[in-house]
């Protein structure tokens, strides 16, 4: 079985807070961080309301103290690990097998925009500087080496699904006893490449997102980045910490249908939740939330509730999506919503999907629509499903039952 | 538990498509820019679906197919590729047409094939796997941290057949752009050679798509067991040779009859690996491979399907020079790899 794997410590920012206490205090207000593109360079503006951090790339590298010039992708992964890893000083997380494991779906590619407008015109032109943080590996490089990791390193890139799957493999590797500390979590910036690819696809809302309802027109875009300090129960006992919860099981499964489309009965999700569900060891009513991928795509949001059904009838837990507030981050959104699922579990929260009032057609979940406070969370389910079929499930359970 | 080669395929600068070869079969390259010599599709895809895939997943799914058949299995218990740039033609294209037509009448068949993990579930689909997936991204060690990773699936008993891959492609534009960065050597001078003697700035490009069936299960076909893999980042080169040591002494092996290094012809990078092997005492037991492949994201999995065919060929290339070397049989072979002295990577198989 292996050692238990623990979330000690967590960092995140998105639309919706630069930090975890302006993230969860937008959930207690209802304020959702979806708005008018102000930060993305884009003809569609004023078309698709996007979920953007709240900042500028250069008001992100004053926070962070880094150049301005580099990708958003960098800037926004940085400011998450740093605080995921400031309780500690790396020189002795260094001292114990320690991996950085990151995922990103588009990578330095809100730069790269920029220069190939220079570069199709000319082959010779466009700054280099632009280019040289286009693959995913560049932005894990430099967060990595400016946090002072070293060890182990790799980046992943399973589209929607591709921070859980860090979060996935840091633990198996702590598990099977390769690494004692993983930091591990995801990042995307917006760039027009995925806000044009959504839109010729014809899933982008024009207006507020409404997951798990009826009325659901498609999604929102947006940014962001997570991480999450993983640790071995040994690396957690010598750096005294106090753990949010623990990983409790994890599964992931391909849906084998269609480059861009969940099957109808949602077999994909159906497998990941399934195969999560027992390597925990745990009944389906022992799951006090499920935080779903719940995008607002007509598609997502009835395979992912089939597959609930599927699994979770006739009694459900609590359950909702939390992208009406941050959008979808791409290949963010699996470690922002492992954070706030650790976070549920640690302060006994369920998050509101407050653009709630019908439920899908054909299905019966009813989202919580209201912020919980003082509720006893046990176990949390995190669905992420993307392109390709990628589906990841992730279950959180409170340390020590 | 151990992890054997029951299957390969690779396509690659070289005739690899057809199974070959040792013997005669590899060939120095000698061009700045190396591109696969690639298999008349049509032999191996349904022609209908060949003009829905762009080249890199053409050549993922022959390579896949042909290491699956090789094999014997129908369908992997789980997919897993490594690959640094990922679907650069698509990307491209995508790109282009959002500058062009400035965010206008743009239509989805590019976006939906750039992204990174498009050629691992477009595999799970032909292959109709439901098991685990997933695509690696990270430079010189993607291919690394797939293996890495169906070594871990196997150990943990969640898949036993495991299909691996290490792909890239070369496209126009990313070709320019790292020419523009001084990545490339000026002129074709090549082929890059493993000795002190007229190294220069810059490499060779190539590119590759190459796949491997991994399994517990030795089968009769066996080319290789994979002992170990190891990726060390952001450590120095003495770090790196204190980990080579504890992994050959774990695995009993004093001295690995044979090195295949990722020399890649550039003198500062080249430089590093000389550091490396001479702290190792492994000089004289060491030949280079990106000769053969040239460099690119995942060019380890091209030494990673060298390696395992001399151990089942039991030969050595011919166009290997061995004059200079005192090679006994090979039972044992490390494969090492680094980028930028950042990531260094180990692959270490022996014969089955």
């Amino acid at each position: 079985m292996g050692t238990s794997v623990y979330v000690v410590n967590v960092g995140i920012i998105s639309a919706i807070g630069n930090n975890l206490r302006e993230t969860l205090k937008s959930f207690e207000l209802h304020q959702s961080g979806v708005a008018e593109a102000r930060f993305l360079t884009t003809r569609h503006h004023q078309e698709f309301p996007l979920a953007e951090v709240k900042l500028s790339n250069y008001e992100l590298a004053q926070l962070t103290g880094l150049d301005r010039r580099l990708s958003r992708t960098i800037l926004l992964s940085y400011h998450a690990a740093q605080q995921a890893i400031a309780p500690f000083n790396s020189a002795e997380l260094n001292q114990m097998k320690t991996g950085f494991i990151s995922a990103s779906s588009v990578g330095g590619m809100d730069k790269t925009e920029f220069f190939f407008e220079d570069f199709l015109n000319d082959p010779e032109s466009g700054d280099l500087h632009d280019v040289m943080h286009h693959d995913c590996g560049k932005a894990t490089d430099y967060v990595c080496e400016k946090l002072g990791l070293k060890g182990f390193v790799t980046t992943i890139s399973t589209a929607c699904s591709s921070s859980a799957n860090a979060i996935m493999l840091g633990s198996r590797m702590i598990k099977s006893g390769q690494l004692d500390v993983v930091v591990a979590g995801g990042v995307d910036a917006l760039t027009r490449f995925t806000l044009n690819g959504f839109n010729t696809l014809m899933i982008v809302d024009r207006k507020q997102c409404r997951p798990l309802d009826s009325s659901r027109e498609g999604l929102n875009l947006g940014e962001g980045a997570a991480y999450v300090v993983l640790m071995s129960e040994a690396a957690s006992k010598k750096f005294n910490t106090s753990p949010l919860c623990e990983v409790a099981g994890y599964c992931n499964a391909n849906d084998s249908h269609h480059q861009t489309a969940l099957s109808d009965e949602g077999n994909g999700p159906f497998l990941a939740m399934q195969g999560a569900l027992k390597m925990s060891g745990l009944r389906t009513s022992d799951i006090s939330y499920i935080n779903m991928h719940g995008t607002g795509t007509q598609n997502n949001d009835s395979a992912e509730g089939r597959a609930v059904e599927r699994i979770f009838h006739p009694s459900y837990p609590k359950l909702g999506s939390t992208k009406s507030f941050t959008g979808h981050t791409l290949g963010a959104s699996g470690s922002i919503e492992a954070v706030l699922s650790a976070v549920a579990i640690q302060k006994g929260l369920i998050y509101p999907n407050f653009s709630f009032t019908d439920p899908v057609n054909g299905l019966h979940l009813y989202p919580e629509i209201k912020y919980l406070e003082n509720v006893e969370v046990t176990n949390v389910l995190s669905n992420s499903f993307g392109f390709g079929g990628n589906c990841t499930s992730l279950i959180f359970s409170k340390p020590d039952q | 538990m151990k992890i054997y080669i029951n299957g390969m395929g690779a396509i690659s600068p070289q005739h690899t498509h057809n199974g070959v070869v040792l013997k005669d079969g590899l060939q120095q390259l000698a061009q700045i820019r190396n591109d696969c010599v690639e298999p008349e599709y049509g032999n191996y895809i349904d022609p209908k679906q060949i003009r829905r895939m762009s080249r890199i997943v053409r050549m993922s799914v022959v390579a896949s197919k042909q290491a699956q058949q090789d094999a014997g299995i129908e369908t992997p218990d789980a997919i897993i590729v490594g690959t640094a740039f990922g679907c650069l033609e698509d990307t491209y294209s995508f790109l282009s047409k959002l500058v062009q037509f400035k965010e206008d009448m743009l239509s989805p068949t590019a976006f939906i094939h750039s992204t990174h993990n498009t050629i691992a579930s477009q595999i799970a689909l032909l292959f109709q796997c439901r098991g685990y997936n997933s695509t690696y991204v990270h430079k010189n060690i993607s291919f690394e941290s797939a293996l890495l990773d169906g070594q871990l699936l196997i150990h943990e008993g969640t898949a036993n057949q495991v299909l691996v891959g290490g792909v890239d492609e070369i496209i126009d534009a990313q070709f320019s752009i790292l020419n523009r960065m001084g990545s490339y050597k000026k002129e074709n001078k090549s082929p890059i050679s493993v000795s002190n003697t007229g190294r220069s700035k810059g490499t060779i490009a190539g590119e590759g798509s190459i796949f491997f069936s991994l399994s517990s299960t030795k089968k009769e076909n066996c080319y290789a067991e994979i002992k170990s893999i190891k990726t060390l980042s952001f450590s120095d080169v003495s770090e790196f040779s204190k980990m080579t040591q504890d992994m050959l002494h774990s695995n009993n092996i004093p001295k690995p009859d044979l090195v295949l290094a990722g020399y890649n012809g550039d003198v500062a990078e080249d430089a590093i690996i000389d550091e490396y092997l001479k702290s190792m005492d492994l000089k004289n037991v060491t030949m280079a491979f990106k000769n053969y492949c040239g460099e690119y994201g995942t060019a380890s999995a091209f030494a990673l399907w060298l390696a395992s065919s001399i151990l089942k060929e039991e030969k050595m290339p011919e166009v290997f020079n061995l004059d200079a070397m005192n090679l006994g049989k090979i039972k044992n072979i490390l494969i090492y790899n680094h980028l930028g002295n950042v990531h260094h990577s180990l692959i270490l198989v022996s014969a089955c």
